[in-house]
């Protein structure tokens, strides 16, 4: 093996950096007002007693506007580090989606029809990327001078991702001049009634998956 | 250069051993997730609970009063609701704020929450002295922007610029919100209007001829209004009526730039309107028995007009001097019952979903109503 080569095996070592301001047995804190609680009637109180805990990151808040799930979404739909406008879209699509859920429960009178609709617009958020997430990924791989499109397995936080971005490519595709966060709105929606564009491509992700199942043994070879 | 690759895994080695002697303990603290594990995480435990919808703890205070000239003082945030009937009789085209009329739908009720500056506006307007000069009050709200618009040139007031649409929805407005008045009253016209070589409104015709000849020729609209104006003035002189002037966004009338295009350019100033110009003549005190309300806001003006909402401040010298003397009434931010009832009334409604955070969206709305609603809107 030339040197060359085994300098860029080893680059994530070599370049990665070994110190921190904190040592590693500092824990991360808890920030949810809920978790605390649990945590403190739980016995794993007198685990956590002795331990040293960092300070909480810039972005982590116990405040009732900061969601996780939200969070992360507004990595997708930032282009050029602007996540003050991501933001701001993603809030107006949270807006339309319970525009649309509310009027729907007011004007409906039967009693039972009322409770099924989902007024909560990050419920219907989370409910959306749970429902478009793909159980597997076509990992292209060289076998006797051919490539073959292989099915492998995903881990979860990659479903996520793969899911979240599918609902940002496909309300940035829809034609007309209608503005990003109404698609958006509207593609979410679908998402999480089991309808729309992101659950068809998930679904024939599946397709090409179980036609290609034969190439499947090719990822130990 | 070797010597600095060999003393950099040395120092990664050192990290492996002393991970090593830690993984015991990180093991027991690994169920505090990182970032996108912390996402899946999160996701999963929310939809593992079955959904219920979030059902609000105290009940909105509601009046069945719907005059509001019978409210008092102690009915202060209470809430109470406009019929259909009226809402399409008087609020039909214009008259409502965008951001409310959208709310009626959503919420399917229009309901209106009793403040006090509407009450302290109902008792001067109950005790005035009518035998006397139009009395002027300022109010801080808005309600009518403009932009883009057609526009002509006038023919009949030289150097003044029509705006035709504009000026038939306001005749629209005017008609549906006066209709059933002007046919009991019978007024007629003082004045021959001549419109042209062949159209002409005659002496003694009843005023809703000139309404109409406004809506049927467009291109007069903005003439028709100019003559609406003065025979209510003069209606009002005689003593057959009572005549109430409301204009929302006053302080337009002073942005000076406007977007209106003229022979392919934006030169167009404030001044050179005819609407507003008909509507300055209502402002001099050559009249009796009436009253005239306006409001003063900063989202109606230019953004470098923006930054204070006091009344000298958006008017500028030139209309504060045209308005002096006035009335001011300050629209506060909300009380702490006001604020309360408001909240109760949007979980009633089911707009806010997230019960149980009231100190935190007291504390950075700083109870003012447009932040608050804002903050709400994706709770």
């Amino acid at each position: 093996m030339p040197l060359q080569k085994i300098i860029r095996n080893f680059r994530h070592i070599l370049n990665k950096r070994s110190y921190s301001q904190y040592a590693k047995s500092f824990i991360r804190p808890i920030i949810k007002e809920s978790d605390i609680q649990n945590i403190t009637e739980s016995k794993k109180i007198n685990v956590l007693k002795n331990l040293n805990v960092k300070p909480p990151q810039n972005w982590e808040s116990s405040s009732i506007l900061n969601e996780v799930v939200l969070l992360k979404f507004t990595n997708y739909i930032m282009r050029d580090g602007k996540r003050e406008i991501a933001l701001t879209q993603l809030k107006k699509a949270l807006e339309i989606i319970k525009k649309i859920q509310v009027e729907q429960y007011n004007k409906t009178t039967d009693e039972e029809e009322r409770k099924q609709i989902i007024l909560d617009p990050i419920r219907i958020v989370k409910q959306a990327v749970a429902n478009c997430q793909p159980l597997l990924k076509l990992c292209p791989i060289r076998r006797g001078g051919s490539v073959y499109q292989v099915p492998v397995p995903i881990s979860d936080t990659e479903s996520v991702f793969r899911a979240m971005k599918w609902i940002v490519e496909s309300s940035k595709e829809k034609e007309g001049p209608t503005p990003f966060a109404l698609k958006l709105a509207h593609e979410l929606l679908d998402a999480s009634k089991n309808k729309g564009r992101v659950i068809k491509k998930k679904i024939e992700l599946h397709r090409i998956c179980e036609a290609n199942r034969a190439y499947a043994h090719f990822r130990w070879g | 250069m070797s010597i600095f690759i060999v003393s950099k895994i040395s120092i990664r080695f050192g990290h492996m051993r002393y991970v090593k002697e830690n993984r015991e303990r990180r093991k027991r603290t690994s169920y505090l997730p990182w970032r996108s594990a912390e996402v899946c995480e999160n996701i999963k435990e929310e939809l593992g609970k079955p959904y219920t919808q979030v059902i609000p703890k105290s009940t909105v205070k509601r009046i069945s009063e719907t005059n509001p000239i019978q409210h008092s003082l102690s009915d202060i945030g209470k809430f109470y609701t406009i019929s259909e009937e009226h809402k399409k009789k008087y609020f039909q085209l214009n008259g409502f704020p965008k951001d409310f009329s959208e709310q009626t739908t959503i919420f399917n009720e229009n309901a209106i929450m009793i403040r006090k500056p509407a009450l302290e506006i109902i008792e001067y307007l109950k005790n005035a002295d009518y035998t006397k000069l139009p009395i002027k009050y300022v109010i801080s709200m808005h309600l009518h922007k403009y932009g883009r618009k057609e526009a002509n040139i006038s023919e009949t007031r030289n150097g003044l610029v029509d705006l035709p649409l504009e000026g038939a929805l306001l005749l629209k407005h005017f008609q549906l919100q006066n209709e059933t008045l002007l046919n009991k009253l019978n007024l007629k016209t003082t004045k021959e209007y001549v419109w042209n070589q062949r159209e002409s409104t005659k002496v003694g015709e009843p005023l809703m001829a000139l309404v109409n000849h406004g809506l049927n020729r467009v291109r007069y609209s903005c003439d028709c209004i100019h003559g609406l104006i003065n025979e209510l003035k003069n209606a009002a002189i005689n003593g057959q009526i009572k005549f109430l002037v409301a204009i929302g966004g006053f302080n337009s009338f002073y942005a000076g730039k406007t977007m209106i295009r003229m022979d392919e350019k934006y030169g167009t100033t404030t001044d050179q309107i005819s609407i507003f110009q008909s509507f300055l003549s209502t402002l001099q005190n050559d009249w009796c028995n009436g009253a005239i309300i306006m409001t003063v806001c900063e989202s109606t003006t230019l953004p470098k007009y923006r930054g204070s909402p006091l009344p000298f401040f958006l008017l500028r010298r030139e209309g504060f001097e045209t308005l002096d003397p006035f009335i001011p009434i300050q629209v506060s931010k909300l009380s702490e019952l006001e604020f309360h009832s408001l909240l109760d009334y949007y979980e009633d409604r089911r707009w806010l979903q997230k019960i149980g955070a009231r100190d935190e969206l007291e504390f950075i709305s700083c109870r003012i109503p447009a932040e608050l609603s804002r903050y709400c809107a994706t709770l």
